[in-house]
């Protein structure tokens, strides 16, 4: 029914009034003569209808033969606005300009919006784009889109995947972050060796898979093969398999943790700069006159979009915020530096026995100072599994 | 014998008066009749149909001619009654 309306609104139509003795023989004569009407109604010696702009001739000369008169109450659609504005020629240029800039702003990218993960900055990857060519205001050009991902895939390495989808105007560009480097295969992780991480001396040993290649106490050097995946048997056959198991070693362990005289520090001072840009259609307009600070600044980015009804506007003011900082030098006194180093020995003994695998036996702190700075020197005798898994990788030939 | 033919001819003649007219009403809302050979009178409240032989009228409230061709008419509004006058 909104097709039929609007169709109806194209071709024009009128409202219609027909007054006389007999109205209904206007309808009769309408109804033979193949003139639609619609939304009729009457009342006596009245009746109101309306009609295609096209008949409007023939309502006419149906209305004269009917012994009636018809009078026009109104007029609607197009030929009638067409009529209105006849005069004003404006209109239609504007109309024809208005429909060309629309056609021709159509081809270009108004907005990006770059759906980053967690870890990467969008601003960050904004900004590569920028120098790939690629912002608001460029001419959409499905080889540039592909040429863009291809390079910024290559440029960025915490990508892993990256698609720009283009609707309109509109460049929405999907991120995956890369997870780490891909895992060897498999089948190569099926037969390895344990070899060991340390010099030592053997004290306990669990072998659970694998042929053991020294006994306990043995000395052994650092990369030197516990156990290997090799295994022969008595009959001649030997088997490949995965080693597993713990060896235990006596080691000597020492530590060396440093700390400075005289170090640095850095302090924010209240200087605080903002530097603001009006970006409009991939156009850059500075509303801060002044240079980016050389020296001694650190710079954080804000980035806000403008929207309207909940659609992303190529409007964006970008902030930079310069934040001085000052390097303050301070110096360190001996029981402050050995207090200082204490903790930092007591943090690292924390980490290093978090594990069951290892036990410290005994340990030897010396505490001494060169020309720089203060030394915590420390040594350990420590019971550990020293085992190292190392796969052995077997190609084709 | 006679009868049958009595009865034949009674056929035949109430099928040539129904040949051409057929109405469908629709609740008491909407009419649509076919085979209507013009309007007698129309008014918002009563709408009188000519078919040849007799007259239909449909009286009610809001009445009005939906569509209208030369032999069929949708006649929308309230519908009370519908009359035939012979």
């Amino acid at each position: 029914m909104l097709f039929v309306k609007f169709l109806r609104w194209i071709s024009g139509y009128f409202e219609f009034c027909i007054q006389g003795r007999f109205p209904e023989r206007f309808l009769n004569l309408a109804a033979r003569n193949g003139l639609m009407l619609w939304d009729s109604s009457g009342s006596k010696e009245t009746l109101t209808a309306k009609a295609k702009f096209s008949d409007k001739n023939t309502a006419l000369l149906l209305a004269k033969k009917s012994e009636n008169e018809l009078m026009i109450v109104r007029e609607y659609g197009l030929p009638y606005l067409c009529r209105i504005y006849k005069q004003r020629a404006g209109l239609f240029f504007g109309l024809i300009i208005g429909s060309i800039l629309c056609c021709w702003l159509s081809g270009f990218i108004w907005n990006i919006r770059i759906n980053a993960p967690e870890g990467i900055n969008s601003f960050e990857i904004r900004e590569e784009l920028r120098q790939l060519g690629f912002h608001e205001g460029i001419r959409f050009s499905q080889e540039d889109v592909n040429q863009t991902e291809r390079s910024l895939k290559i440029q960025d390495k915490r990508i892993s995947w990256l698609n720009i989808n283009v609707f309109g105007t509109n460049a929405v560009i999907e991120i995956s972050a890369a997870t780490g480097s891909v895992k060897e295969n498999d089948s190569q992780k099926n037969i390895g060796n344990l070899k060991s991480t340390a010099d030592g001396t053997i004290t306990r040993m669990n072998v659970r898979n694998g042929s053991a290649a020294v006994r306990v106490g043995e000395g052994i050097t650092k990369g030197q093969l516990l156990v290997s995946g090799v295994m022969e048997y008595n009959d001649g056959t030997t088997v490949l398999s995965d080693s597993e198991g713990e060896i235990y070693a006596k080691t000597s362990r020492t530590v060396v943790l440093r700390m400075k005289k005289q170090s640095d520090s850095i302090r924010l001072t209240d200087n605080t700069l903002w530097k603001r840009e009006f970006h409009f259609f991939g156009i850059r307009i500075p509303l801060t006159f002044c240079g980016n600070p050389e020296k001694e600044y650190f710079k954080n980015d804000y980035c806000q979009q403008a929207f309207f009804l909940n659609q992303e506007l190529p409007l964006l003011l970008h902030e930079e915020q310069w934040l001085q900082y000052q390097h303050i030098p301070i110096n360190t006194e001996k029981n402050a530096a050995q207090s200082a180093l204490k903790k930092r020995l007591l943090l690292y003994e924390v980490f290093l026995l978090c594990s069951d695998d290892k036990k410290i036996l005994a340990k030897n702190e010396a505490f001494s100072e060169n020309k720089n700075e203060f030394l915590l020197t420390v040594n350990y005798i420590m019971e550990e599994n020293v085992c190292e898994k190392t796969y052995v990788e077997i190609r084709e030939s | 014998m006679k009868k049958e033919l009595h009865h034949a001819n009674k056929k035949n003649s109430f099928s040539e008066l129904n040949h051409n007219i057929n109405m469908s009403v629709f609740y008491n809302r909407e009419v649509i009749f076919e085979g209507c050979k013009g309007v007698v009178e129309y008014t918002d409240q009563s709408i009188k149909l000519n078919t040849g032989k007799f007259l239909v009228a449909f009286n009610g409230r809001s009445m009005h001619i939906k569509s209208m061709t030369e032999t069929n008419i949708i006649i929308v509004g309230f519908i009370t009654s519908i009359e035939y006058i012979l």
